[in-house]
């Protein structure tokens, strides 16, 4: 699948994502990583040029409350409702549900070993086959986590 | 051959005190004085934060740590839309004169060394931090602390750079010639190990990387006319401390012997402080685990442990919840206990270098000290710090490390409890440190009626000041004194420099 | 395949109208082979080539504004290496082109260079086509950087520039000596290095031109943005050298026949056949190729 890895908002810190996006490669996806600092407004843009099938997001700054939701709602007003997001980094327990209701298929805390996210996707891929709706701006019914 | 259960020791060379510093900078240590105990610290309005200072400081801490918010540390204002959800989260946010007023109330800057970890706008956090000082009479010789001002490693891992990096350095060395001639007491850099470490470079490379950085600082000081013993001695370090106790203390001996080895050859420093490294350590926030969280508490004390065994100047404890979101301030308490505990119960501080002379310790610290050397030799012979940072070659080293360490733990290879041993099924509940979200909304409101309440003309004149400096390469730094006076704010400043020295992204490593 | 054909031209109309969406769908149809028809007319394509590190991405971000500014629309093409272990691609040169990210004017993409060892996939020159069609008045292709391969983008790219530092040494000399012939422009990228007549002798020396080389050196830093304003007239004002036409079409001929090759459903068969020695290159090579003609591709 092709995939792009961001990070919204303003923290540097990108360990977690570059390894995610090298794992992700290795798992055979086609991985587009933004860089640092992206807007909401450019990582849909950057979603809608690479024609990207999933979307990851990872924050560290304690900002996801706020900029997640943003872009899934500005992901489904630009005709991306079917783009399959999930988040990385610092995210307390008690936010989950919020990013879920947002559309957010998976969550994924420190410590997660790299193949869970490989087998989310793996999960993502079968039920799109079966024409079931896992994109952001679909029925919110199913999440891996 | 290693034979089981003999006791092992070696003699070392040179004693604490002596050159080449290997065993500490100070012959007692801390049988003469204690290291600096000193929470990193900051969240949420200049008020709060003052607030959890003084609990801090009546709880026995010996120093102030400021922790900015995001779009502080990027030179934004609050009001700006790209800080929109970033105020006040990872820090204090700071906007004008009215903020640093508020977050030293009732703290005397005369006697407190304050450490900032600021590095981007560095000269605009310590013009503010100047001002006020002024503004209450407290003489600026008297000034004491610390600010990071060590962009370098922001290229490489830490991700807060704003401009270029040629003009950010000349903003490194603006600031460091100018606490030359106004506050000889300020540590005018702080050059920091930590982020590479915790972005995933190992031990070796904390001290490789580390140390080229440094001797880039020094080669352009002294470029800028300085002598090697008018700031070589306000030079500090900052490392990390992670979780192979003989590794971490056997890497701070390296560390300075090494340092001390760089700066005698290159430099032949008159004063002997010139050479001595000092530094600031943070036990490792990525070694701590989300899962079975309570743990950390006693990863951080076998870290802080390593650090003081290092012979470390001053000590930040973290505290055990940071894997899962902001620190409580029961989390923060138990953290600062932890250095208490090690100080005042163990027995440690009554020795210097203890585990000086075992042969593991000492092998260790040569095999670092040689491996740490090889690859300053790669970067000397690409260039330096700054060409390699160009072309990502730090950037590159640190991704494949965290590649390698995070296959590592993924086979089984390196073990992490309550990750890939000693797992647990049930996570236990977490309450973290919920920043009220109309704190950011307040922040905002209160920035745009302070905006509203200026005169704007002086504001502008004052702005126009700091341009003429950006531009013609006179010191920025009294231009930005002057215009914070005046009441401009840390984002107008930096929006300045923006225009003037433009922005830069570096390359990623991957 | 007719559905996927049909909404292949489906998408091109509303791209050619201006839906961005579309746009982006219809390159990833033309990567799976579904390809509407396009007019083939001559469009604007630059190729930029040169060492990986040397500064490629930074330069076609200072590139972006300068045409911008003359009322261009950009596209980027920019090719990354495909892992011959796993399949699958780290396309992370985005990271280099920050201002590219919100103008209109602007569309990024990255692709995989997939199986092809030229790092070339042959479906570029129809995503050229198809973007110039839908007014995309500057198409730059960035390639791997690596290897002899990188020369195929000769058989894509209308010019070519040829980005290189001031010492990058032997090894990759001899890996560019084809590309450093056939570029149309060549770019050194140095932020220190003074714009003398003797600094560009040296670099002529130093890249083994010769000195009565006819190729202007330009002395470019895109980390400061110096240089570019003239690199871009030098680009803007060459004309189109049909002499190369040849060689164009022999770099695409090989890149095709790579594809074939490499896209041959039995290869990992035939290749398993040639390490147990049951078969010889020449007889894998005489039955894929009847395959090939037998299947029409």
């Amino acid at each position: 699948m092709r995939i792009v890895i961001a990070k919204p908002g303003l923290d540097g810190h990108d360990r977690g994502a570059k390894v995610v996006a090298r794992a992700l490669r290795d798992g055979g996806h086609d991985v587009i990583y933004t860089g640092l600092r992206k807007t909401p407004d450019e990582i849909v843009r950057i979603v809608n040029d690479e024609d990207a099938e999933v979307l990851g997001l990872s924050t560290l700054s304690g900002a996801h409350d706020s900029l997640i939701p943003k872009i899934c709602q500005k992901l489904k007003i630009s005709g991306l409702s079917n783009v399959v997001v999930f988040a990385g980094g610092i995210i307390p327990d008690r936010d989950r549900s919020d990013l879920h209701n947002s559309g957010v298929r998976a969550v994924f805390g420190p410590g997660t070993p790299t193949s869970d996210i490989l087998h989310f996707l793996e999960e993502v891929k079968s039920r799109k086959n079966k024409h079931q709706e896992v994109g952001v701006g679909q029925d919110p019914g199913w999440h891996w986590n | 051959m290693v034979l089981v259960g003999q006791p092992r020791a070696r003699s070392v060379d040179g004693s604490a005190g002596e050159p080449p510093y290997r065993r500490g900078i100070h012959p007692g240590m801390y049988k003469d004085r204690l290291w600096t105990m000193r929470q990193y610290a900051g969240f949420s309005s200049p008020a709060k934060t003052n607030e959890r200072f003084q609990n801090l400081l009546d709880g026995g801490q010996t120093g102030i740590s400021v922790a900015f918010d995001l779009p502080t540390q990027l030179g934004f204002d609050s009001d700006d839309e790209i800080s929109s959800g970033e105020v006040g989260k990872v820090g204090v946010s700071i906007d004008s004169i009215h903020d640093m007023r508020e977050l030293f109330e009732g703290i005397d800057m005369g006697s407190i060394s304050t450490s900032m970890t600021i590095n981007a706008p560095a000269t605009t956090l310590l013009a503010l931090y100047v001002a006020v000082a002024d503004e209450r009479g407290t003489p600026r010789e008297k000034l004491s602390g610390t600010v990071q001002n060590d962009i370098l490693k922001e290229y490489i891992s830490r991700g807060l750079y704003i401009y270029p990096p040629e003009p950010s350095v000349r903003l490194t060395t603006d600031l460091m010639s100018w606490c030359k001639e106004n506050t000889p007491r300020w540590n005018t850099i702080s050059v920091s190990g930590y982020h590479m470490r915790e972005a995933g470079c190992t031990a070796s490379q904390e001290i490789s990387l580390t140390l080229s950085n440094a001797i880039f600082y020094c080669r352009k000081a002294i470029e800028m006319g300085m002598k090697i013993d008018e700031f070589a001695p306000r030079m500090s370090f900052f490392f990390a401390c992670h979780n192979d106790l003989i590794e971490e203390v056997s890497k701070f001996r390296a560390a300075r012997q090494l340092w001390y080895e760089m700066v005698e050859e290159e430099f032949s420093p008159s004063n002997r402080k010139s050479s001595q490294l000092r530094f600031h350590t943070q036990t490792s926030g990525v070694t701590l685990t989300a899962q079975q969280p309570i743990n950390n508490a006693v990863r951080v004390a076998y870290q802080a442990l390593a650090a003081v065994l290092g012979g470390t100047q001053s000590l930040h404890t973290n505290s055990f919840d940071e894997a899962l979101g902001l620190p409580t301030e029961a989390s923060a308490n138990l953290a600062l206990r932890t250095q208490q505990i090690l100080a005042e119960e163990t027995g440690i501080t009554s020795s210097v270098d203890p585990l000086g002379g075992s042969e593991i310790v000492e092998s260790k610290t040569d095999g670092l000290i040689e491996a740490a050397r090889k690859t300053i030799m790669e970067i000397e012979s690409m260039g330096g710090a700054m060409e390699c940072v160009k072309a990502g070659l730090q950037q590159k080293i640190i991704h494949e490390s965290a590649w390698e360490q995070i296959n590592r733990v993924e086979t089984g290879e390196e073990l992490v409890v309550g990750v890939n041993s000693h797992s647990e099924e049930t996570a236990p509940e977490f309450e973290g440190l919920v920043i009220n979200p109309d704190d950011e909304k307040n922040k905002v409101a209160d920035l745009i009626k302070f905006k509203k309440s200026r005169d704007e003309n002086q504001v502008e004149l004052a702005l126009s000041e700091v341009r003429k400096a950006c531009i013609d390469g006179t010191n920025v730094m009294e231009p930005i004194i002057s215009a914070v006076k005046l009441e401009a704010t840390v984002g107008e400043v930096n929006s300045i420099m923006r225009e003037v020295f433009g922005t830069w992204v570096a390359p990623s490593g991957v | 395949m007719a559905l996927e054909l049909n909404e292949a031209q489906e998408l091109f109309k509303s791209a050619k109208n201006g839906d961005r969406r579309s746009l982006s769908r219809l390159m990833t149809s033309i990567e799976s082979g579904n390809i509407p028809n396009l007019e083939r007319k001559q469009c604007w394509t630059l190729g930029i080539t040169g060492p990986p590190g040397v500064g490629k991405s930074t330069l076609i971000g200072q590139m972006i504004s300068h045409w911008l500014v003359k009322g261009h629309r950009v596209a980027i093409l920019a090719l990354d290496p495909t892992s011959p272990v796993s399949g699958g691609s780290f396309l992370a040169d985005r990271v280099r082109m920050d201002q590219a990210d919100l103008s209109e004017e602007v569309f990024v993409r990255s692709i995989a260079s997939g199986s092809n060892t030229g790092g070339i996939p042959n479906y570029l020159g129809e995503m050229c086509f198809a973007l110039s069609e839908c007014g995309w008045t500057r198409i730059l292709i960035e390639t791997v950087g690596t290897g002899q391969y990188d020369i195929r983008i000769f058989g894509y790219a209308q010019r070519v520039l040829l980005l290189d530092g001031p010492d990058r040494g032997d090894i990759i000399q001899a890996e560019k000596a084809g590309i450093l012939e056939l570029a149309d422009f060549i770019a050194v990228n140095k932020s220190d290095l003074p714009g003398s007549e003797s600094a560009v002798q040296g670099l002529k020396l130093s890249l083994g031109l010769s000195e009565n080389e006819k190729r202007k050196v330009h002395l470019v830093s895109a980390l400061e943005g110096t240089g570019i304003a003239d690199l871009i007239s030098t680009i803007d004002s060459c004309e189109i050298n049909d002499s190369r036409r040849k060689i164009r079409m022999r770099e695409m001929l090989i890149s095709n026949w790579d594809s074939l090759l490499l896209n041959h459903s039995q290869i990992d068969l035939y290749l398993e056949k040639l390490c147990s020695g049951s078969i010889t290159v020449n007889d894998a090579i005489n039955s894929m190729v009847r395959e090939i003609i037998s299947r029409g591709e």
